[in-house]
């Protein structure tokens, strides 16, 4: 895969997901931002980091661990955007126990954000999911 | 065909204007399209009841917290359950914007003569406004978050529109498969255009991801049972159906073999 080609996949991304981790490489997170950089300085982290990529983005090229590592990922992305949200924001579900305010400190959000996040992740890699 | 809104508005408190007054933007769509639309505000177990014996709907639309088993109207009053009211459902289509009751009251309902139940699996969730401290916020775009009001405006009935999406396809094309198909649709589009939205601030960037989440995750649990299908959001095909497209492979394998071995047997005679 050629520089050209991960810039036009980065270029295609929303730019909400430019800045979020999409990629796990030994024990660290990185997003489109971050490999991009790494890539255009020509560290040998770029390049491996190119070649992960490269698989991942090749049909029929993902893994159990390729799943478990998404997984991880998208914690690292629910975690940076509730990071975000503003002071007093929950969302409310309509359920059994009546209205249930979700705060984003709940386990509920959390799990909620990152099931949200690996499917975004599946259709990232491949438009599966 | 004859529509019945019941548009409850208090749960808890007010959470559950955020669908109705969607809801009533959607009344004012289907009588465009020539539907008759009754629209019933805030009505207690009675009321529904009795909107119901009177009006005859054809397909029911409501609003209410849920459980696996019950239906619940305005202030939680029980209003259908598997044990009580159920009759009201028969030859109808239900749509229940409300959680879990796809699982057994649905299913319930179905066995006992609805013509079909759109509902939940699952929790529903959306993004609201703590509704003591900030009142109609629900369509009216204003919010305490700092996010502009027309992107929460959107985010927020976007959300609430997954059942109307669903009742809209319905009255388009009489189909149900279309209807979930276009109910689908516009989950794919709404989060297709929130996640390319160009937000102003990490506090937009967040919240529209949350609205995402609640759409993907309700669309997921979005289903559709009917006496001879069900219709599920994350294969897209009823399972009848793949049943019956499994069975035409199995009996095409099986002509073939015969015919194929019957032409061998014969060409080894000669």
């Amino acid at each position: 895969m050629s520089y050209e080609f991960v810039r036009k996949w980065y270029e295609g991304l929303p730019p909400m997901e430019r800045k979020l981790p999409v990629l796990y490489h030994d024990g660290k997170v990185y997003s489109p931002e971050e490999i991009l950089s790494e890539i255009e300085r020509g560290t040998a982290l770029g390049e491996e980091l190119q070649r992960k990529l490269e698989r991942l983005l090749s049909p029929h090229t993902i893994t159990s661990l390729d799943l478990s590592e998404f997984r991880k990922v998208a914690e690292e992305r629910a975690k940076k955007i509730i990071s975000m949200l503003p002071k007093g924001f929950s969302i409310v579900k309509i359920s059994k126990e009546g209205r249930v305010d979700l705060t984003p400190e709940s386990d509920e959000f959390f799990r909620l954000a990152v099931e949200g996040e690996y499917k975004r992740l599946l259709k990232i890699f491949g438009g599966k999911g | 065909m004859r529509v019945l809104m019941l548009e409850c508005e208090h749960g808890v408190s007010e959470e559950l204007k955020y669908a109705s007054c969607v809801a009533r933007m959607y009344a004012k769509l289907f009588r465009s399209m020539g539907h008759e639309v009754i629209e019933v505000r805030r009505p207690s177990a009675s009321e529904a009841t009795v909107a119901v014996l009177v009006y005859k709907p054809d397909i029911i639309w409501v609003v209410g917290h849920g459980t696996d088993e019950v239906q619940t109207v305005e202030n939680l009053s029980e209003w259908v359950s598997v044990k009580k009211n159920l009759d009201l459902y028969a030859n109808r289509i239900i749509v229940a914007h409300s959680c879990f009751t796809a699982k057994k009251l649905g299913e319930e309902a179905v066995k006992r003569g609805a013509r079909a139940y759109f509902g939940f699996l699952d929790a529903f969730y959306y993004p609201w406004c703590v509704d003591t401290e900030n009142y109609n916020c629900a369509c009216e775009g204003r919010n305490p978050w700092g996010v502009s009001e027309a992107l929460w405006y959107r985010l927020v009935t976007g959300v609430q529109e997954i059942s109307l999406k669903f009742l809209e396809g319905y009255l388009k094309y009489n189909d149900f498969g279309k209807a979930m198909e276009y109910m689908r649709s516009y989950a794919e589009e709404f989060v297709e255009w929130a996640l390319r939205y160009p937000a102003r601030s990490p506090v937009e960037e967040s919240v529209i991801r949350t609205a995402v989440w609640c759409v993907d995750h309700d669309v997921d649990n979005a289903v559709l049972l009917t006496p001879e299908e069900r219709f599920t959001t994350p294969l897209g095909v009823s399972l009848s159906t793949s049943f019956l497209l499994v069975v035409a492979i199995i009996l095409l394998l099986v002509v073939s073999i015969i015919l194929f071995g019957g032409g061998s047997r014969v060409r080894s005679k000669s």
